[in-house]
């Protein structure tokens, strides 16, 4: 490693605070809970888990967190996936998948509009 | 890819000490072992060691985030459930949750009361980052307050600026900061130097070990930032040898400081030119004493010399030389960063910003809080420390150390500050605070102060080398049941004599202990004198146990766990105790379980 200037430690802190705050939990305006239960994990929960995962990464979205949980019960619907955003209702997916993922992150988390066409019927 | 979750384990000292590290051992097997059920699982988490979460009482402790889990109490066997349970099904250890009823909640320390009235902000990285990646450090604003000095400040902005914040010495004695740095860069240009003091002798004190183990960069950043508003060119950090980790965790954070060029020459590019050495101490507590530890830097046996010249002036081979606390450090970029009113406006008038302590003794949540200033002992005791365990009542607590005083009762509700303390006759000190229950005696603590301070003397001036040997042989005294009214008379002398004539603090405050134990607990002083009685049954001249014949059932229990072999009887026989042999540890009072042993 080499000295640094002024400009490298500014983006070194940039990047490295997206880092931190990713894992951060004090900062999050919404969440993104994937169930994996067996079932789930079945029929490709995981992969929907990972499009998240990646996507907020890639965007740098600090205050958004994605987070797994055991079955949410609706063992027909999964993969199933609840988005809890700051100033609206829960909201719960069904049949999610890795495209779907994107869809609802753009929409719902960022765009603040539910993607009713994804929503679980229950 | 990114990390998915981020397993946070405590890297403290003290949850070493419980195993952390074979739990992070473990952990780090059972996540390759789950490779088989979920590909990729190793490279989706992040074990971090980290610095210590404070939660001492209930460690070691795990947080798994986002998600902000809190594991208590964790083994390295809980390690297979972890992964197993909560890393590849999501599903919480409920087993592992502080009173289990944090299940469904997703900030895991709102709901803990310990936690409840801190505010963590010298401590603020502590539990959040890796200490020994520099580039955690500077995810959460790390060398951002030198970056501001360097780049848009005056060393008299930042002297000012610190001056205007009310930051007083967080070692004990509480002089303003900003006036100190300000006498040192008034000095003529030249060689100056910056000092770190690391030496926490305090019994019981380790919020500095934390800070060091936890966040070393904040007190490298803090030096730095000293070294440009005084003009010195070259910092020590004087570190006793009883902290490995800690002289450990600072080796690292400094070599990777240098390695970046933030310690160095010409540091990012402005022509500042700061580097840090470690200094190690050798088990003196004398050498916490500013001007005995610029001795010891120096070579020479650690003694105190007579001030003026202050070290400000005179210091370090001659030079002007400033000697500030690790917190008093820790402090520094926060305020650069925030803004003296931001400090200002935490606290009270008399002290600002906050305070951490090592609460330890007899309470429930032993461990590290800090707090704002002008909390009360109350608020600290009861409500964060959760209290006295075991039904015990609250006797009184000691803060700041061997220099310190006992607060009883009537005062809990004093809010801490410098000023509140002094007028109770005790003081801030480093930060210790040790709380009492009726299980301990006064006089016996007294002792305990006493006997750390005589022994830690350095013996160059007289008042401290006899006045506290003096003080110690009257407490055995009055311990032993030898002891007149009137030694109460003469131990009131020696106190003022030590306080006002003594060359330096440890002198100076020796006394203390018996000073103010004298002052609110004279019935205890007079019962020991007078009626040869120890309340709490601790002094052991004057305590004695005996067997009483028709309760004792012959279990033989006593007598097996006697270390003094003081028990005879056989079985199903009365047993007795040879007052001569017996060493008054109380463990056959304690043991029996037909209630036929007394205490007196």
């Amino acid at each position: 490693m080499s000295k640094l200037t002024l400009e490298e430690l500014q983006r070194m802190r940039e990047r490295n605070r997206i880092v931190v705050e990713l894992r951060d939990s004090d900062n999050k305006k919404a969440q993104i809970v994937v169930g994996m239960g067996t079932s789930g994990l079945a029929k490709g929960a995981k992969k929907v888990f990972n499009a998240f995962c990646d996507l907020v990464a890639e965007k740098g979205l600090v205050e958004v967190m994605v987070r797994q949980s055991g079955a949410m019960g609706h063992a027909d619907l999964e993969p199933t996936v609840e988005v809890v955003a700051e100033g609206m209702e829960p909201v719960l997916y069904a049949h999610v998948t890795e495209a779907a993922a994107a869809e609802i992150l753009e929409k719902h988390v960022l765009g603040r509009t539910v993607v009713e066409a994804l929503r679980a019927q229950v | 890819m990114a990390f998915k979750q981020y397993i946070l384990i405590c890297g403290g000292t003290a949850c070493n000490s419980g195993r952390a590290d074979e739990i992070a051992e473990e952990l780090r097997k059972e996540i390759e072992a789950a490779e088989t059920q979920v590909p990729g699982l190793s490279k989706d988490i992040q074990l971090i060691r980290t610095g210590c979460l404070g939660f001492c009482e209930k460690g070691p402790i795990v947080k798994i985030l986002p998600e902000n889990t809190f594991y208590v109490e964790v083994k390295p066997e809980d390690a297979r459930e972890i992964v197993n349970e909560h890393l590849v099904k999501g599903r919480v250890v409920d087993r592992l949750l502080y009173n289990h009823e944090q299940g469904k909640s997703l900030v895991g320390t709102v709901g803990i009361p310990f936690y409840q009235k801190q505010v963590r902000v010298v401590l603020r990285n502590c539990g959040f980052i890796d200490p020994e990646q520099i580039s955690d450090y500077i995810g959460r604003d790390g060398y951002a307050a030198i970056e501001k000095v360097l780049t848009t400040m005056k060393p008299a902005d930042v002297i000012d600026v610190i001056t205007k914040s009310g930051l007083r010495g967080r070692g004990g004695a509480g002089f303003p900061t900003g006036i100190k740095w300000k006498f040192a860069a008034s000095q003529p240009a030249g060689k100056k130097y910056m000092v770190c003091n690391a030496d926490e002798g305090d019994p019981g004190a380790y919020m500095n070990r934390s800070t060091l183990e936890g966040d070393p960069h904040a007190v490298l950043e803090g030096m730095m930032i000293a070294g440009y508003a005084i003009g010195a060119d070259q910092g020590y950090i004087y570190v006793r040898a009883e902290y490995p980790l800690a002289i450990q965790r600072l080796q690292v954070a400094i070599k990777q400081a240098r390695e970046l060029g933030l310690l160095g020459t010409d540091i990012l590019g402005t022509g500042f030119n700061f580097d840090i050495e470690l200094r190690l101490g050798a088990g003196a507590f004398v050498c916490g004493e500013e001007t005995a530890l610029l001795q010891s830097i120096e070579g020479e046996r650690g003694m105190p010399r007579p001030r003026p010249p202050f070290p400000a002036v005179k210091g370090l081979w001659g030079k002007p030389t400033v000697i500030n606390n690790v917190e008093t450090l820790a402090n520094i970029a926060n305020i650069i960063r925030n803004g003296w009113e931001w400090f200002a406006g935490i606290g009270t008038a008399d002290t600002h910003g906050t305070k951490v302590f090592a609460l330890t003794g007899k309470i429930c949540n032993s461990g590290l809080v800090e707090v704002p200033m002008g909390t009360t002992l109350r608020e600290i005791i009861f409500d964060i420390g959760g209290g006295i365990p075991g039904g015990h009542a609250f006797k009184a607590v000691q803060t700041g150390g061997p220099s310190g005083g006992m607060i009883p009762p009537d005062f809990l509700d004093t809010p801490i500050d410098y000023g509140s303390l002094q007028r109770l006759g005790s003081i801030m000190g480093s930060g210790g605070m040790i709380v009492m229950d009726d299980t301990d005696c006064i006089i016996d603590i007294a002792k305990f102060y006493l006997g750390f301070t005589v022994d830690e003397s350095c013996g160059k001036c007289m008042p401290c080398r006899i006045g506290g040997r003096k003080l110690l042989t009257y407490l055995n005294r009055i311990s032993d049941g030898r002891a007149k009214m009137q030694d109460l008379d003469n131990m009131k002398l020696i106190c003022d004599a030590m306080n006002r004539a003594s060359l330096c603090g440890l002198g100076q405050t020796a006394s203390n202990p018996v000073a103010s134990s004298m002052r609110y607990f004279m019935d205890e002083y007079v019962e020991h004198i007078q009626d040869k009685k120890c309340r709490a049954h601790k002094c052991r001249k004057l305590t004695s146990y005996t067997i009483v014949a028709d309760k004792c059932k012959g279990c033989t229990l006593c007598a097996k766990n006697c270390p003094a072999n003081a028990i005879t009887g056989t079985v199903r026989q009365v047993h007795t105790i040879d007052q001569n042999k017996c060493v008054k540890c109380g463990v056959c009072f304690t043991n029996c379980r037909f209630g036929a042993i007394v205490r007196s």
